[in-house]
């Protein structure tokens, strides 16, 4: 009789942690998917944001500087470019490592990067001659 | 008593993991900058092709400004408002969107010169 009682004891011991354990096993579970889907986010928003970032600068760049023409006194005009960018797509290259893509165009010319735009005046003998563009960099 | 613990640890554990979830919407590459510098493009080009210089004085230098700014407007998708002088390329727009840029620029009017507000923004759809 004593033997009895005792193993139905055990038996209630047995369940009771197991629907202990179940729950936290679950739990824990979900949390380390949680957090390795938070690192992963993470990771993959901070790689767009940096590309994002370098491409606003180089954007900035091109305008105010590497592509900008300038006037007879040799003063830089920003915004006011040409439309030649191989000897400038290199030297960004050679600089930074990094392949971006850069043309005057209305539309994107690059369809699986990411793209921002510039307004620019494109050409002309003076700026009032030039015309009004977007200015695509890619990378 | 058991049943009721058990329903109010889930519920705080739904909490939690709904609150955890939220937190995983981070914030997305920062565009303050880049569209102030698009907002300065579109000042900066305005006044390159010259149609910043006698808008005000004649009736074809405002024709000029507004017949640019459109142009700027069509292929950007912006809403330009020149508010020193009540210009836009959107009249009758329902109002910019939350991304407004708005910046004082100094131009000159016959010589003399004056203060402006210069806003671009997306219009409200």
């Amino acid at each position: 009789m004593e033997e009895r009682v005792k193993n139905s004891h055990n038996g209630f011991i047995s369940f009771d942690a197991l629907f202990s354990i179940l729950p936290i096993i679950f739990m824990v579970s979900f949390i380390i998917q949680t957090m390795a889907l938070a690192v992963s986010d993470a990771s993959y928003t901070m790689e767009k944001r940096e590309n994002f970032n370098f491409l606003v600068a180089t954007a900035d760049y091109l305008v105010k500087m590497g592509a900008s023409k300038t006037d007879s006194t040799g003063n830089i005009i920003p915004n006011w470019i040409d439309s030649g960018f191989s000897s400038i797509q290199l030297d960004i290259y050679e600089g930074t490592g990094k392949d971006v893509t850069i043309a005057v165009s209305d539309e994107p010319p690059v369809d699986d990067t990411d793209c921002i735009y510039r307004l620019v005046v494109v050409g002309g003998s003076k700026p009032e001659d030039g015309e009004i563009k977007k200015l695509y960099v890619c990378g | 008593m058991q049943t009721l613990e058990a329903i109010i640890s889930f519920t705080f554990f739904l909490f939690f993991a709904t609150y955890m979830l939220a937190e995983l919407d981070y914030k997305k590459p920062n565009y303050a900058l880049y569209q102030y510098q698009l907002a300065n493009d579109v000042w900066r080009v305005l006044y390159l092709k010259g149609a910043l210089k006698d808008f005000s004085s004649t009736a074809t230098g405002h024709i000029i400004t507004q017949t640019e700014m459109e142009n700027i407007g069509d292929m950007t998708g912006f809403c330009i408002y020149l508010q020193g002088i009540q210009t836009t390329n959107c009249p009758g727009s329902p109002g910019c969107s939350e991304n407004s840029v708005t910046m004082n620029k100094i131009w000159f009017d016959g010589g003399i010169p004056k203060d402006m507000t210069f806003t671009v923004c997306t219009p409200e759809s």
